[in-house]
């Protein structure tokens, strides 16, 4: 290419620039400058193009991070099932609270263990995890305190790993992007499908375990007990996953530290609150324990923060 | 009184699952905005060097990404800002001294 038309190429693209500039801060533009801005210039469109994807390459696929997507969906979920498995199994009186109190730590451990594994993919599970686990919990509560019948309890959780598989598989799949003219301002379905999974395997367990939470008022138990805890476990675990959802945005952002402090905080308070509602020692027990747990680690983190802070004046 | 119980159990059910998907909702967005603000940056960086270059052509490629970068929806009023006050200051517009010389893109 001739200097000349290098320099015609570089007077026309800024004067586009100006054009769009002026147009989005809403001021006006010569009419001189509009002109020579509505110029065409293929080889432009072509040369910035090519720079684009000089800068940033298409990635390659990483087999390891498909791995750890896998993990990630099993591991957490194993543990709860099983869970679930031997409280359906052994329906003892006596097993309960010890069940329930094992099934209380596994779900405050396996909270932030599993954000800490689901926030090293970006994607999905950063976003979906909290959501699967609190719907697997949903529909776990009823069968641990031998409320619901087994069948049901494990076709809840069936039926919750099922979606959460499909957002798993989904991840794999190519959806496509519709891509419009201007770089930067792609529309892209997959956060929307991922959401929608996401909120549907919450909701399958949610609604589940409603219903079932409904039945012990055939085996007896006072009716103003049943509705307190119909109505407000839903809402504790709304309050719980809306809590999470914020310590995700805030681990993403600039204080990652903070937003896991704050999921095993939520992660206590409602086993705490759980102990108490249902007057179960063990639940009371873990729960206290990791609010403590929680509460000296945010001391911790705060002085941490004060010395950084100092050191850095 | 079982079928008002069932009834409650649905509604409060559902309003979880509307609020979980609000909060899900929420995040994945905000999520999604500083990916692509992070985009926006590296891109930004790029179209910067290119519009500094002492190539007349990559200077017009910097100028042309600058443009896309400006209509992009990652684009928000600090970052509209950011190129104008950069541009206004290629340009020599600005108070500050000129990044560029005028007479440097003026035709041969």
């Amino acid at each position: 290419m001739r200097d000349n038309d290098a320099y015609r190429l570089e007077r026309i693209a800024a004067a586009r620039l100006r054009v769009t500039l002026d147009h989005r801060l809403g001021r006006p533009t010569p009419e001189s400058v509009i002109r020579l801005g509505m110029a065409r210039t293929p080889d432009l469109d072509e040369f910035v193009r090519h720079a684009q994807l000089a800068i940033t390459p298409p990635r390659p696929e990483d087999l390891t991070a498909r791995w750890t997507r896998v993990l990630t969906a099993v591991l957490p979920v194993v543990p709860l099932l099983l869970v679930t498995v031997l409280t359906a199994w052994w329906r003892v009186e006596a097993m309960q609270p010890l069940l329930a109190g094992l099934g209380a730590a596994v779900v405050a451990g396996a909270l932030p263990i599993g954000l800490l594994a689901g926030l090293t993919v970006r994607g999905f599970w950063s976003s979906a995890w909290p959501t699967v686990l609190f719907a697997a919990w949903a529909a776990l509560v009823p069968g641990m305190f031998g409320a619901g019948p087994a069948p049901a309890v494990l076709l809840a959780l069936a039926a919750t790993v099922l979606i959460s598989m499909l957002g798993l598989v989904q991840n794999d799949l190519r959806i496509p992007r519709f891509d419009t003219r201007w770089v930067g301002a792609a529309v892209d379905l997959q956060p929307l499908v991922r959401y929608g999974l996401a909120a549907a395997g919450y909701g399958v367990g949610t609604v589940l375990s409603a219903v079932l939470a409904g039945l012990p008022a055939a085996a007896g138990v006072p009716f103003a007990v049943v509705v307190l805890a119909t109505a407000l476990t839903p809402l504790a675990y709304t309050v719980a996953v809306i809590g999470i959802q914020l310590a995700i945005a805030l681990a993403t952002r600039r204080h990652p530290r903070f937003g896991f402090q704050a999921c095993v905080t939520t992660a206590g308070l409602l086993t705490l609150w759980h102990g108490a509602l249902y007057g179960d020692t063990g639940w009371l027990i873990t729960g206290c324990v990791v609010v403590l747990a929680a509460a000296g680690w945010l001391l911790v983190l705060i002085r941490q923060r004060a010395s950084a802070g100092q050191m850095s004046r | 009184v079982s079928w008002l119980a069932a009834l409650l159990s649905l509604g409060t059910g559902l309003i979880t699952a509307i609020a979980a998907t609000l909060g899900v909702r929420l995040t994945v967005r905000q999520q999604e905005r500083m990916a692509r603000l992070a985009e926006w940056s590296q891109l930004f960086a790029s179209a910067r060097e290119y519009a500094l270059d002492q190539d007349p052509l990559k200077r017009a490629i910097g100028l042309a990404m600058l443009e896309r970068l400006a209509e992009s929806q990652a684009a928000g009023p600090d970052e509209l800002r950011i190129i104008d006050t950069f541009n206004r200051m290629l340009e020599g517009e600005d108070e500050a001294k000129p990044l560029r010389a005028k007479g440097d893109s003026a035709d041969a």
